[in-house]
């Protein structure tokens, strides 16, 4: 049987539990935005207000997604021992495998979640094609949340790899401080690159009768493909890094 | 070198995370995971230097004496601004806002943009490419103007 397949499933075995708990986070923003009561189209406060309501419950949910999806992956981690394979496969085959898992199942839950906010919006006279709001999602899930996922994976791994000393703690201070000045770093080197190749086109939004193109001129400069680019660059650096580190942990 | 980010407060963080790294290198059972935290480290101290550098300019030092631009409420994306010995450039990819300029004499200019608008004092100048003589007080009013190149000083010219 294939190898990588394997591990999938196993990663499903582990985390399935979670998924249903993200499912039922997604039917309570829809409940939640059905709650809204709509007013009529025209920019009026009362309307501005529902459509930040929409704005709240979809943004609470989304949080709460994000905390379900770390502890997953901090809480499945931990059973690695549990299991016995026959034969053991290498350690960047795992880590891969875990990272197409978590990287599937968030991006159904962002997809899903997108498209409830999506709903929401069109109810609330924003108008924005299914098409557009998609490939936004698209642009965040390959430029941050990705990434953020290969991030949590590998800082899962260093935390293990000292573990025996009992300076986990440690290791993830300086990690938090190292990672938080490598986004700062990142960013300078985003706007010295950002637009040098051609740019993603931002999508047509409509919003209470405004074009939010014409109201936010940056806008009409179109999206950075630099960014997305980084972020493939990152994720497959920091699984790699993962996979050495579950190498050197378990020989 | 003289840098305001070499102060007693920001070495004794670092030297800290030194420290940390150099307790956890005979802990830690991952070759890979001990150089990522030196790399944290190298991470911190680069990132304040770089930023430093940035903030003071120290990757442009030239300060052209003849001309000085001052930007209000400007949004711009990829600004880049330079002075050399003949004059000062400002390129853009997109820019939105007023520079005021204040000369010691009058200097030809030369500007190049795509799309937009751009006047110089309250006067339209066309897309493409115009180029001038610049008083010694004027301001320049970019209007979402895209892919601009400003140049200032002797020997600017379409």
């Amino acid at each position: 049987m294939n190898v990588f397949s394997t591990l999938v499933w196993l990663e499903f075995r582990k985390g399935a539990g979670w998924l249903v708990a993200l499912l039922g986070i997604v039917g309570l923003a829809l409940w939640a935005v059905l709650r809204v009561q709509d007013t009529p189209f025209a920019a009026t406060p009362a309307s501005v207000e529902s459509l930040g309501l929409r704005f709240l419950y979809i943004s609470l949910a989304a949080t709460g997604g994000v905390v379900i999806l770390l502890l997953s992956m901090v809480f499945t981690s931990r059973q690695d021992g549990t299991l016995v394979l026959l034969s053991v496969p290498d350690g960047s085959q795992h880590l891969w495998a875990r990272f197409a898992y978590y990287a599937a199942f968030s991006a159904l839950f962002l997809v899903l979640l997108s498209v409830v906010l999506w709903w929401a919006l069109s109810r609330a006279q924003v108008a924005l094609s299914l098409g557009a709001a998609l490939y936004l999602v698209a642009y965040n899930l390959v430029s941050f949340w990705l990434p953020m996922v290969a991030g949590v994976l590998l800082i899962r791994q260093v935390n293990l790899s000292f573990a025996l000393g009992r300076m986990a703690w440690l290791a993830n201070l300086v990690m938090l401080v190292g990672i938080l000045n490598l986004g700062g770093l990142g960013i300078l080197l985003l706007g010295n690159i950002a637009y040098t190749l051609p740019a993603l086109p931002f999508p047509t939004i409509t919003a209470l009768g405004f074009d939010i193109n014409a109201e936010v001129g940056l806008l009409e400069t179109g999206l950075p493909l630099e960014l997305p680019i980084l972020g493939v660059l990152t994720t497959a650096l920091f699984v790699w890094l993962a996979g050495r580190i579950w190498n050197e942990v378990e020989a | 070198m003289n840098l305001e980010v070499f102060n007693p407060w920001t070495v004794s963080f670092w030297a800290l995370m030194a420290g940390a790294v150099a307790l956890l290198w005979r802990v830690g059972s991952s070759p890979t995971a001990k150089w990522g935290l030196v790399g944290a480290v190298l991470a911190t101290v680069g990132a304040a230097i770089w930023g430093n550098l940035e903030t003071r300019g120290l990757f442009n030092p030239y300060d052209n004496p003849d001309i000085q631009a001052f930007s209000d409420n400007t949004q711009c994306l990829n600004c880049r601004e330079s002075e050399s010995r003949s004059g000062y450039t400002l390129r853009s990819r997109w820019l939105n806002g007023e520079y005021s300029f204040s000369l010691t004499r009058d200097l030809p200019y030369a500007l190049r943009y795509t799309q937009g608008a751009v006047t110089l004092d309250d006067r339209p100048l066309a897309v493409g490419c115009s180029s001038g003589t610049m008083p010694t007080s004027a301001r320049m009013r970019f209007e979402r103007a895209r892919g601009v190149t400003l140049e200032v000083g002797e020997g600017a010219k379409c």
